[in-house]
């Protein structure tokens, strides 16, 4: 049976139940609602994201869906990601952060740690002036405060 | 505007078995005020998304992401990067150091210590294990060179070799448990000093390693060249002959020399009759003065022998 999605901007996307609850918030929706051809209202996510985000699970339909425990350690969690996935993840660094803030809020884990993966390996061995230029990140510290910081972090420099 | 982003979406999603349609589909766009036509439809969306793009581009989104998103990415930072984050900015500090996110580093630190401090435990002991199983390879070619036309000796060696192994790894296990210490250049050679002189004491200045695997417990031979002294040991008489031959010769020439001599043999009578005594009086290990071993015993008294009855004592004697 499909399911009707409506994006923030008002688009609409049919898509197969079994894809569509993939999302855990969609999936409690449905389930509340009972069967209706009624479209699911998504406010949070634009229909370009939507559209990657139907892409992502689309690809994934039938992958185990992860356990939460699994998940919630996050020393228990790699950085490896599959070559589907990390092609997916070849977007600007916008379209990036909005998968993740769409993933979050529609409550797909795969989703959320494949972008949350790849932003980490983007900040992963970069200095914090690389990380404030790949991200523009304003530095708000005075320059005492930053000398502090910096002299708080010392020790682990070495490492 | 819609329809354009569905087709577009359609397109990217033909390989899915899935179908994408929008309501949008049955509105007719042909109706509206503009005359604009699909392809400058078209031109007109991608300029509206670039521009928005261009808009977000100077946007800082990564401080605007839920903790909960920072968190799963910080999770996947090594430790020593998630201190580098609270340099970023006030926000990044207050998130990582005064949040509940300094507990993670700290755990993380400490578990990656004992990681790389058991990883290289691990190397050392391998390390070590390698060089005593060339050691031990070495002490069993050198004693199959010995022992090439089957020597029955072979396996003693073998088998004192491999208790040498065993303890050698257990001390390493021991010694690499408590601190690895890297051994001074001045104490490698002090090391080799020592084996060199080893080697020339028991005789063998060729391969020092062959002197150790000739050493046997309880062994009684002794190279040729070594000369021993037992201590509280009476001296053989062959160390007195030279003395004796001298003092025959003095004999001859005068009284004086021989009762010099005399006083001389004398004081060696002495000194022998007391070492004797001290041999006798010396105690056993675990026995009072005086006790005697048991086969001591038993000898004695297989020794004594009952007198044999006869006429004579039987008459007169008791």
């Amino acid at each position: 049976m499909p399911v009707v999605l409506t994006s923030s901007d008002s688009e609409t996307f049919t898509v197969d139940k079994e894809v569509a609850e993939r999302s855990i918030l969609i999936k409690n929706m449905i389930e509340d609602v009972g069967e209706s051809d009624s479209p699911i209202p998504l406010p949070n996510v634009s229909s370009a994201v939507l559209k990657k985000v139907i892409e992502f699970c689309d690809h994934h339909r039938n992958d185990p869906i992860q356990v939460q425990d699994e998940t919630d350690d996050p020393r228990k969690r790699s950085n490896d990601i599959e070559e589907w996935d990390m092609k997916f993840m070849q977007v600007d660094q916008e379209m990036l952060f909005e998968i993740i803030l769409a993933a979050n809020y529609l409550d797909i884990k795969t989703l959320l740690d494949v972008g949350c993966t790849t932003v980490a390996n983007l900040i992963k061995g970069k200095t914090p002036e690389e990380i404030r230029k790949l991200f523009n990140i304003v530095n708000d510290f005075t320059p005492e405060e930053e000398a502090q910081i910096k002299k708080e972090n010392e020790w682990a420099e070495d490492r | 505007m819609a329809k354009l982003s569905s087709s577009l979406f359609v397109k990217a999603t033909n390989s899915t078995t899935a179908t994408y349609h929008t309501d949008s589909d049955d509105i007719d766009y042909s109706d509206s005020d503009s005359d604009l036509t699909d392809t400058e439809a078209e031109q007109q969306q991608l300029q509206l998304l670039s521009s928005s793009r261009r808009r977000h581009r100077g946007r800082d989104v990564f401080s605007q992401l839920p903790a909960n998103v920072l968190q799963q990415i910080l999770g996947r930072l090594p430790p020593f990067q998630m201190l580098t984050i609270s340099e970023l900015s006030h926000k990044f500090y207050n998130f990582v150091v005064l949040g509940q996110e300094m507990n993670e580093v700290w755990f993380r630190l400490v578990k990656h210590e004992e990681a790389e401090e058991k990883k290289r435990l691990d190397w050392f002991k391998q390390k070590k294990l390698e060089q005593e199983r060339r050691s031990v390879q070495m002490l069993l070619n050198s004693s199959s060179v010995h022992n090439m036309s089957d020597d029955p000796s072979v396996m003693p060696i073998s088998k004192q070799a491999q208790r040498l192994l065993n303890k050698k790894q257990e001390a390493a296990g021991k010694s690499s448990a408590s601190s690895v210490k890297v051994m001074k250049r001045s104490d490698r050679k002090k090391n080799w000093c020592k084996i060199y002189v080893d080697s020339i004491l028991r005789g063998n200045g060729d391969d020092p390693l062959e002197a150790l695997s000739q050493v046997v417990a309880g062994s009684a031979k002794r190279p040729a060249k070594f000369q021993t002294i037992v201590l509280n040991e009476p001296l053989a008489q062959e160390h007195f002959k030279e003395y004796d031959g001298r003092s025959s010769e003095q004999d001859d020439d005068g009284n004086g020399a021989s009762k010099e001599l005399s006083r001389e043999a004398k004081t060696q009578a002495k000194i022998d009759k007391r070492m004797y005594y001290k041999s006798i009086r010396s105690k056993p290990k675990g026995k009072k003065a005086g006790q005697m071993d048991t086969t001591t015993r038993l000898d004695k008294a297989a020794d004594w022998r009952q007198p044999e009855w006869s006429g004579e004592l039987e008459a007169g004697d008791y």
